[in-house]
């Protein structure tokens, strides 16, 4: 090469190839993807160390089977190269086709040889494994990775964080799964995620029952996320009984009411509130059409409740926005509201009455508000306006284009509006929403606002029949993950 | 005052010790050299030596840069703990896994190390002088520097640069460490003749970027 003609040191020929591993791994831990993949391409020696576990055991392992033909190569290079020493893994998968459970139970079976596990996390796409009832039964296979999960767990001492993502069929093996956490991992874990979504139209599920006395020995867990059947007054007992434990984080399902739903007194939530002055309850309503009486089964004033979701309970009104103002108003951070779009669209409050509008109030009530989210439900400009100023702090205000009305008091002449505040016509207009208000909005919270587009939203608010679970699914997890 | 004790201690004690090059060059280093070169201080605590006078023989470092170490490790003998160990970090709450920064080289080094090019070959014995003598801050000012160097060319040209032969593809390059599970029974089904076809061929790290 003309370059290195000049060299007198016969050293330098071929020495960069042979730079120490730790000095490479050094360099390597520096640089971005793509250079780290096009520098890794130079020679063998570089390459080898692009598999050094230390460059990729504490990153997120994230593997994907979703579509069984388009990423099943990349599946399988990820598992077979990375899995056996990330300490941080999370698998997306299509639970309802059997061939790709195959491909997740291979995973297991590396993962049971890990040994350096700090979170497992299981993103199914949807809740259950048997929607199709024409494929094969997918139960046997479930079985046998929730078997290889028991492994996993027993051997992998430094276990953190597990999540089954809301995948029903891990209900069936809770039991067991919770006996070897309660009896290995209890000192270790700090998040665990139970929860399911219980969808009773489209399948069975059992019931099962967990004792709470399980919950007991786990000293370190700081996120905990189950179904309010579960939710039980001795369960709360074992995490607020003491200061001793770290829970800050509760995340509660509800996607059934129950006739023999036990209510939780309000001087248990007050004794655990007392005791964990740091938990914050979240409260999850999936496809819970229900009436307001119930939900104050769950939602108890002395509960420290954080975040509502409410997701294709068709329920929100004034009364349960009031309730949620009076009480929840030194704790709500996020109230998010999810429903299909119906013709009419639902109201939460009539427009035309004369007192208050429930949500800005609920907005002034509720200091902690930061994210707004009220998806499918008609709302007006001029409120959405009084929110933001109310709250310039909102990192989240979510509403449909759709759903946004401009509401102008008037008198009709000869065909013609004009406006006026005492008039007595009004003119009513949906789907677009002044620029000037716009600007006014986004000065205020500090970003740019804007409604959202048709298709920036979850695929349920305007498809009624789609399956719900895909449109807030993506959500719950993410919620799961977030601390 | 205790850390008073310590420090007239330390000071009173004989600090300064001989070291050889590879080349015979005999130089006297300091607390400064020591504190910062884990190879030295264990050596020291390893080796009893009586005699400070007896060079310590470095035999796999040339004279200049044990003399370019030694200046390094004079300026930055104040900055004992800007590295941090990053062996115990817990970074299990960092979801988003960013590559650490490189462009946070002081001016000081900056100028230090350009005097050590690839074409003279000394930024590569500067490299290996501090892996060898373990001087974290020096090493991560050369490990830097070539992340810098590196950054937004392509393999030919990283190759280019420090003069690297190409290996035959296939052989190594873009081979993985071998599969942990080669459990093939029955998934061949899932498999499209597309995948099949590029199976025979060695999977791309790029699969891990999808």
């Amino acid at each position: 090469m003309v370059l290195y003609n000049n060299i007198n040191n016969s050293d330098a020929v071929q020495q960069w190839n042979n730079l120490p591993n730790v000095v490479l791994i050094e360099i390597f831990t520096l640089l971005s993807d793509s250079d780290l993949l096009n520098t890794s391409s130079t020679c063998i020696n570089w390459r080898r160390i692009f598999y050094h576990p230390k460059l990729w055991s504490k990153q997120r392992l994230q593997l994907k089977l979703i579509d069984r033909t388009y990423n099943l190569s990349a599946y399988r290079y990820k598992m077979q190269n990375f899995l056996l020493y990330s300490q941080l893994v999370e698998l997306r998968f299509d639970p309802t086709q059997i061939l790709i459970l195959k491909e997740i139970l291979q995973a297991f079976e590396i993962l049971a040889c890990n040994r350096q596990l700090k979170s497992l996390i299981l993103r199914p796409i949807t809740s259950s494994s048997c929607l199709n009832e024409k494929e094969q039964p997918t139960g046997p296979l479930c079985d046998k990775i929730f078997h290889l999960l028991k492994d996993v767990i027993e051997c992998s001492p430094n276990l953190e964080e597990l999540s089954f993502g809301c995948w029903i069929e891990a209900l069936h093996s809770i039991n067991d799964l919770m006996t070897i956490l309660n009896q290995s991992r209890h000192q270790t874990l700090k998040s665990l995620h139970l929860a399911s979504i219980k969808n009773s139209e489209t399948h069975f599920t059992p019931d099962i029952y967990i004792s709470s006395e399980v919950f007991s020995p786990f000293r370190a867990l700081q996120t905990l996320s189950i179904d309010s059947t579960y939710l039980t007054e001795n369960l709360l007992h074992c995490f607020g009984q003491s200061q001793r434990t770290p829970l800050n984080k509760l995340i509660v399902h509800v996607s059934e009411f129950r006739s023999d739903i036990v209510q939780i007194n309000d001087s248990v939530w007050q004794t655990v509130s007392t005791n964990l002055p740091n938990l914050r309850v979240t409260v999850h309503m999936i496809n819970a059409y229900e009436t307001f009486r119930k939900y104050a089964r769950i939602l108890r004033p002395e509960m420290p409740l954080s975040h509502l979701r409410m997701y294709f309970c068709s329920s929100l009104n004034v009364d349960m926005l009031c309730y949620l103002s009076i009480h929840y108003r030194n704790t709500l951070e996020c109230l998010d509201v999810m429903d299909s779009i119906t013709e009419p669209a639902l109201r939460y409050h009539n427009p035309f009455r004369t007192e208050p509008d429930p949500l800005v109030l609920l907005a002034w009530q509720c200091k902690q508000l930061t994210e707004l989210s009220i998806l499918g439900y008609e709302v007006l400009e001029v409120n959405l306006l009084a929110i933001a100023k109310l709250r310039p702090q909102l990192r989240t205000l979510n509403v449909c284009v759709d759903c946004v009305m401009t509401l102008q008091f008037g008198r009709l002449q000869n065909r013609h509006f004009f406006e006026d505040d005492d008039g007595e016509d009004a003119f009513v207009d949906y789907g677009h929403i002044d620029n000037y208000i716009q600007t006014i909005i986004s000065e205020s919270v500090g970003w740019q606002w804007r409604p959202l587009q048709k298709h920036e939203l979850p695929i349920g608010v305007y498809e009624f029949c789609s399956p719900l679970e895909l449109s807030c699914l993506e959500q719950i997890h993410n919620s799961f993950s977030s601390s | 005052m205790a850390t008073n004790v310590e420090e007239t201690y330390l000071y009173s004690s004989p600090t300064t010790f001989k070291v050889s090059s590879k080349d015979g060059e005999i130089f006297d280093i300091d607390d400064s050299f020591i504190n910062q070169s884990k190879t030295i201080k264990n050596m020291l605590n390893v080796l009893d030596i009586a005699d400070n006078h007896m060079p310590i023989p470095l035999q796999n470092i040339k004279g200049t840069m044990l003399n370019a170490a030694i200046v390094f490790c004079k300026y930055h003998k104040n900055d004992l703990l800007s590295i941090p160990d990053d062996e115990d970090e817990d970074d299990f709450e960092r979801d988003a896994y960013e590559p650490r920064r490189s462009d946070d080289i002081s001016e000081w080094d900056k100028e230090f190390i350009k005097q050590f090019t690839v074409e003279e070959g000394t930024l590569f014995d500067i490299i290996m002088a501090a892996n060898y003598l373990d001087i974290k801050a020096l090493l991560a000012v050369g490990c830097k520097t070539i992340a810098n160097m590196v950054r937004g060319k392509n393999s030919d040209q990283v190759r280019q640069m420090f003069n690297i032969s190409y290996d035959p593809p296939g052989e190594g390059l873009n081979t993985p460490r071998n599969s942990v599970t080669s459990k093939e029974s029955g998934d061949n089904q899932l498999l499209t003749t597309q995948e099949k076809e590029s199976r025979c061929k060695t999977p791309s790290p790029e699969l891990m970027y999808d």
